[in-house]
């Protein structure tokens, strides 16, 4: 289930305007195993880090020419919020960080 | 520096093949894909220049374009991350101090004749709407009339910053660090 939700996740991120690359959030894995105690399969893009109570999202973007970096991170943390609510997604949470203005 | 950054060697080899085939260890990690972006501007701009005696002993000399190279990769590091205010509590949002440095590195490159040599950002920057300082040091590489391309970096800057972060800028002070003579109908 998380490999599929986070692939749907990376084509929702991918199509916020003004999104112009999506990378792995370095360290995410040992991150998770901390908070949650298990980690699932994280895809090149977006991570999900999911358990019977939490549903964890970290990913980093890159913002491209003409576009407010904190606007488009505001548009993809709702648009992936968005995407859990609609998948009953347990306990959802997101962290966007902009690591390239173009 | 992260592990996943590549050695300048690595990054001239890239270019020199015309980024093929893709290589999604460099163009695919944030500062990897900084720095060569810098190294593409540089060696354009160096392909411009008059062979004239100023000019071979300085872009020619490979400790100035290693000097600048590093102060690339010391700055290309994510640095201090930059809280964005947010609307819930279900998302938490920040913007890297490497990606603001990136961007003020691109505005002042975009200026004919200017070279970002580096940047420097000053104040809390942990503090969302508390006023930074920015200061940036370039080498002019247009002879013409110095102080007018120090405007245009600065004002290139502050519209950038202005355009695509939240961050109040309080002033943004350019250093010209040297001055080289281009040609190729530079003005």
């Amino acid at each position: 289930m998380t490999d599929t939700l986070a692939d749907d996740l990376a084509a929702v991120v991918r199509s916020v305007p003004g999104v112009a690359a999506i990378y792995p959030r370095p360290g995410f894995a040992q991150l998770a195993r901390s908070v949650i105690g298990t980690v699932t399969k994280t895809t090149p893009q977006v991570a999900v880090a999911l358990s019977a109570t939490q549903t964890r999202v970290e990913l980093d973007v890159a913002v491209g020419p003409e576009h407010s970096g904190p606007a488009v991170a505001r548009t993809v943390a709702a648009a992936v919020l968005d995407h859990l609510a609609a998948r009953g997604a347990p306990g959802p949470g997101v962290d966007v960080r902009i690591v390239a203005l173009g | 520096m992260s592990d996943e950054t590549v050695t300048l060697e690595r990054l001239a080899d890239y270019l020199d093949s015309g980024r093929i085939p893709y290589d999604p260890s460099i163009e695919e990690v944030p500062e990897n894909a900084g720095q060569l972006a810098v190294l593409q501007r540089l060696r354009a701009l160096s392909s411009r220049l008059v062979a004239d005696e100023g000019t071979q002993e300085s872009l020619a000399d490979p400790s100035w374009f290693g000097g600048v190279m590093e102060r690339v990769r010391r700055e290309a590091r994510s640095g201090r991350d930059i809280p964005l205010v947010s609307s819930d509590l279900q998302s938490t949002l920040h913007l890297t101090e490497g990606a603001v440095r990136g961007l003020i590195r691109e505005a002042g490159d975009s200026v004919p004749g200017a070279v970002v040599i580096s940047c420097g950002l000053d104040g809390p920057l942990a503090e969302p709407g508390a006023p930074i300082h920015v200061e940036v040091t370039i080498s002019a590489l247009r002879g013409i009339f110095v102080p007018a391309m120090a405007d245009e970096v600065r004002e290139a800057v502050a519209t950038r910053l202005l355009a695509q972060t939240e961050l109040v800028v309080d002033s943004v002070d350019v250093i010209v660090g040297d001055v080289h003579q281009l040609g190729g109908g530079a003005a």
